[in-house]
């Protein structure tokens, strides 16, 4: 046992719809929470200010009120160390860089928003601006009448987010006496209460008019003028517009990327702060401790980000337990006789779990996943997983090689997570497995040893199966990709000692699929048994 | 604590539920009316081509594992609620549900984790390793804090659009039973002959986003799981042809917009909405829809239809709701009445979980059912 000091105070990044019900909610399970602002001002997003700016400033004022909440507005990050129950975090400030202790971090940027303007060709001006000027010139009261269209993006898809701003926008000015054409390619309306909206919204005149191709627009006479063919009548039309209004292409916080370098946290391929990978749903990031809500995480609607609001709470409750002092089971540990302090598995460890301490590389057991990736790429086999030391599964292994008779005899190494409940599967539901089919059971296809595999062949496996999550879905985020590196390296020097490489094959099946791991199974086996020796 | 909290319902909002309350050292008392736990959502395929397309359907898979395992939750499988009387705590009645098929039969479950995995009714050949359905049930009184709300959603009955011709063709399927078919064949099935269907045709919107049957909503899971079904059959066996019927199609995925254009490639889209389907030569289906562009009704034959069947207020909502005396919205699910807590119910100490409050995905089901968890917590601490 270790014992491990928890801070109990935790940082919020984000002073939009996000970061404030964040908030709000963490400090209900009692915690102290600083906000950071970093320069776009304490206000709601712009797509969700017309649903949300009620709840916005009522939850504002409530904080304000709160000693516990402390605000650091117009702040920017510069550096980031430690590890859940001990961020230190620096932050400048007015000039001045002040270091912080957090217990956990929740990242809650909003979106920003940019206007498809050059898609249509398009300059702003007096008639021709986007929602989120629309928005502003509301809220001044000064509402432009006419007639009114709005267009979308037709380059990309839209979302209901975005799209839900417009329809609410719509019914606004259509309110306020203007005539409101909204053009779209797909409506989108996958979102609570939506379709109702928009019914509303053609209930009371709005104009959804939907085509394939995006309209043309012409300024003529200082008048923009709209022309596009309508399905319906089947002929071009032309609305001769008193202005437009372009949508705000949502689009993740420049400062992202900045944010994801600095906490060590994975983004995906968008730029959102949370991979594309479910194991991460709803608030969750590759690193313990450090979580992600709302627009840092993906587009959602605003009902969600309550949820994910409420979600975070709570698992920071999980996580802190209030803070204080917590025994810590050693679970992972690193031989400091066989380190060479090359620092390989700090930079594989996916979860930030391992560290520079002092004089030696050392690893957070609070942290570790468990998923074996060090385990397996250290050069020294310094590090040792208790659940799954190399003695244990070469121990399985010898046993396995005990039982070998005249059949052929294929060893699985399974992850937990995916390919080892597929074979429980398919044993407990009678779906046919090659015979001398058996399974070790590993944390993740990442802690597959290059040692193992070829040990196994070479006292007599025929054929060594590496069952491994698909691409995208690895708790551990790379762990299949280092299982698939290590495959295809293992190959070259299965072919160099003359065994036939084909020995060993790589499978991504999930952990609900009994059925197609059997048939992936026989495939490969088959192939194998026809090898002959 | 020593807190007790009855989850009704064993979908993956029930399941989601009670594995957090369970974690927190709450004793669980999971109520759910079938055989079997995982509701719609354990039937469903993976719908990974050469990657993960994160449908969630393996999620559901894994918290089914972690419940199971789990010593402080008691499964009542086959139970309904009869009555709830508040006493300070909530003296629950439960009663068997004969909600079961009555014809001698075996019903199997989809995961191995289906505590029993099959169960027998009457008296059936090789049913030796199955549990008899009259071992299961719970009858009698269980006092609890608190009560989480799971029931649920009924997919759309599809008879109910009777030129469609579900039931009465024999290759007219619900997306429900493609989903099934997938997971445990690994292959898209004519019901006709059991042979592996070359040319489908999906029909979406089924149900859903309909002033008819009074459903002004979109069932927002429809077009992710058929898009992602087809891409995965397209995939395993790329000689499929696979047309989809939509209004409008929504976004799957986070990487939506590329998504979208990469499938048209593979997959005609049609914007129509199909009027009729009819029976063609050899067990084919015919769909007949509006072309817009070219302006005329158009006829496609296909191997197997498959229609996109939303997500409608469960069946039993009406009763359940004059047992716990909690108002439905208009639409007939529970509705939440605090926008702000999403959860919450208009009595103390019931809360909602998944889809009964409406459509949601499985991981969205997941993420709401645990802030019910977070909120009955709450709750219960405050209660003390
Ligand atoms: C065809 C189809 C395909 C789908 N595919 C996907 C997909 O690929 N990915 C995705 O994310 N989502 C998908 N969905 C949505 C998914 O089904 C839901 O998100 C999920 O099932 C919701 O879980 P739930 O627990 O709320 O409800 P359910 O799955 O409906 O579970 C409710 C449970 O409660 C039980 N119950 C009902 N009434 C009572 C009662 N009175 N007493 C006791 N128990 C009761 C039921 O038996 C059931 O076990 C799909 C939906 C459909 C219709
Ligand atoms: S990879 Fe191994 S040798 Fe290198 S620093 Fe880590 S434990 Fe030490
Ligand atoms: S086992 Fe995985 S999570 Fe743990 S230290 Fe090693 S690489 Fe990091
Ligand atoms: S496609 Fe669905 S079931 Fe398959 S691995 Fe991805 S999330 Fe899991
Ligand atoms: S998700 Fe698609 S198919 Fe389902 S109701 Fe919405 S638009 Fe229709």
């Amino acid at each position: 046992m270790i014992e491990i000091n928890i801070n109990p105070d935790v940082l919020v990044i984000g002073g939009g719809v996000a970061g404030i019900l964040a908030t709000q909610k963490i400090r209900k399970q009692g915690y102290s929470v600083s906000i950071l602002d970093q320069g776009q001002g304490f206000e709601p997003d712009p797509c969700y200010k017309m649903e949300s700016a009620s709840y916005y400033s009522n939850t504002i004022q409530e904080l304000k009120k709160d000693p516990k909440v402390s605000w650091l507005e117009d702040g920017q990050i510069t550096k980031v160390d430690g590890m859940l129950g001990d961020f230190k975090v620096y932050v400048k400030s007015n000039g001045k860089v002040e270091r912080k202790n957090f217990g956990a971090i929740v990242v809650a940027t909003p979106f920003d928003c940019i206007p498809v303007f050059e898609e249509y060709g398009l300059t702003p001006g007096e008639n021709v601006f986007s929602v989120n000027h629309l928005l502003e010139l509301l809220s001044e009261n000064k509402p432009p009448t006419g007639i009114a269209v709005f267009l979308t993006t037709f380059q990309e898809e839209t979302n209901p987010v975005s799209f839900k701003n417009i329809v609410l926008n719509a019914i606004e000015i259509g309110k306020l006496g203007s005539t409101v054409y909204v053009f779209v390619r797909n409506v989108k309306t996958a979102a609570p209460g939506l379709e109702k909206l928009i019914l509303h919204a053609k209930n009371h005149g709005v104009m959804i008019i939907k085509s394939n191709k995006a309209p043309e627009v012409e300024i003529k006479d200082n008048r923009p003028i709209v022309t596009t063919y309508d399905p319906i009548i089947k002929k071009d039309i032309e609305i001769y517009a008193d202005y437009v209004i372009i949508e705000d292409k949502i689009v993740p916080n420049e400062k992202n990327n900045e944010i994801s370098e600095l906490f060590g946290i994975h983004t995906d391929s968008n730029g959102f702060l949370q991979t594309n990978n479910v194991r991460r749903i709803p608030v969750f990031t590759n690193r313990k401790g450090i979580f992600v809500v709302g627009s840092a995480a993906n587009i959602k609607p605003f009902p969600y980000i309550l949820t994910d609001a409420i979600d975070v709470s709570c698992e920071i409750q999980g996580l802190l337990k209030g803070g204080g002092k917590v025994e810590v089971e050693e679970t992972i540990s690193i031989d400091q006789e066989k380190c060479v302090r090359c620092l390989t598995c700090y930079r594989v460890c996916p979860h930030g779990a391992i560290y520079w301490d002092v004089d030696r590389v050392a690893i957070s057991s609070l942290v570790c996943e468990g998923c074996g990736i060090c385990t397996a790429e250290c050069p020294m086999n310094a590090i040792q997983i208790n659940e799954y030391s190399d003695d244990k599964i070469k121990d399985e292994l010898k046993d396995i090689l005990k039982s070998k008779g005249d059949e052929p005899l294929f060893v699985a190494f399974c992850c937990k997570n995916s390919a080892f409940e597929a074979a429980k599967g398919a044993e407990k539901q009678g779906i046919d497995l090659p015979k001398g089919f058996k399974v070790i059971k590993v944390p993740c296809a990442g802690k597959v040893d290059v040692d193992y595999v070829l040990e196994a062949l070479v006292k007599g496996v025929d054929g060594v199966i590496i069952g491994a999550c698909y691409k995208d879905n690895c708790k551990s985020e790379k762990g299949n990709i280092f299982a698939s590196y290590r495959i295809a390296h293992l190959k070259d020097i299965l072919s160099q000692i003359g065994i036939n490489p084909k020995r060993v094959e790589l499978i991504n099946v999930a952990s609900n699929m009994p059925k197609e791991f059997g048939l992936k199974l026989q495939e490969v086996s088959k192939k194998i048994v026809g090898m002959g020796s | 604590m020593n807190k007790k909290v009855m989850v009704l319902g064993g979908g993956i909002a029930g399941l989601s539920a009670a594995l957090e309350l369970s974690k927190k050292n709450i004793q669980v008392e999971l109520v759910e009316k079938t055989c079997f736990l995982g509701g719609k959502s354990i039937g469903f395929t993976c719908k990974a081509t050469d990657k993960c397309q994160q449908c969630g359907a393996c999620v559901v898979e894994e918290v089914l594992r972690d419940v199971v395992e789990q010593p402080n939750i008691n499964v009542h499988l086959r139970t309904e609620m009869e009555q709830v009387v508040k006493n300070g705590r909530f003296k629950v009645k439960l009663k068997k549900s004969n909600s079961i098929p009555k014809e001698n039969q075996i019903l199997t479950g989809f995961s191995k984790y289906n505590s029993p995995y099959k169960v027998v009714i009457g008296n059936v050949q090789g049913s030796e390793d199955a549990v008899s359905i009259d071992r299961l049930g719970t009858e009698g009184e269980l006092d609890v804090d608190a009560l989480i709300i799971a029931t649920g959603f009924t997919p759309f009955d599809p008879t109910a659009r009777a030129t469609y011709g579900y039931k009465r063709w024999g290759n007219v399927i619900t997306a429900l039973e493609l989903e099934n078919t997938l997971r445990t064949e690994v292959k898209a099935i004519k019901p006709s002959d059991g042979q592996r269907a070359k040319k489908i045709g999906f029909i979406q919107c089924v149900g859903s986003r309909s002033q008819t049957f009074n459903s002004v909503w979109c069932s927002e899971v429809c077009c992710p799981y058929a898009l992602r079904m087809a891409s995965m059959i397209k995939h395993k066996y790329p000689d499929t042809e696979i047309w989809i019927f939509f209004i409008d199609i929504q976004n799957v995925g986070k990487e939506y917009s590329s998504f979208l254009e990469q499938i048209k490639s593979d997959i005609k889209l049609v914007t129509a909405t199909p009027i009729d389907i009819f029976p063609a030569q050899d067990n084919k289906v015919k769909v007949a829809y509006e072309d817009d562009i070219e302006d005329r009704r158009k006829l496609e034959e296909f191997d197997l239809v498959v229609l996109s069947v939303g997500i409608m207020p469960n069946k039993d909502n009406k009763e359940l709701s004059k047992i716990i005396n909690i108002d439905l919205s208009e639409h007939g699910f529970f509705s939440d009445i605090d926008p702000l807590r999403p959860s919450l119910t208009s009595r103390e100490g019931i809360f909602l979980a998944g889809t009964t409050t409406g459509p949601k995905d499985i991981l969205s089901t997941i993420s709401h059912a645990k802030g019910a968890v977070c909120e009955t917590l709450t709750y219960l601490g405050g209660k003390k």
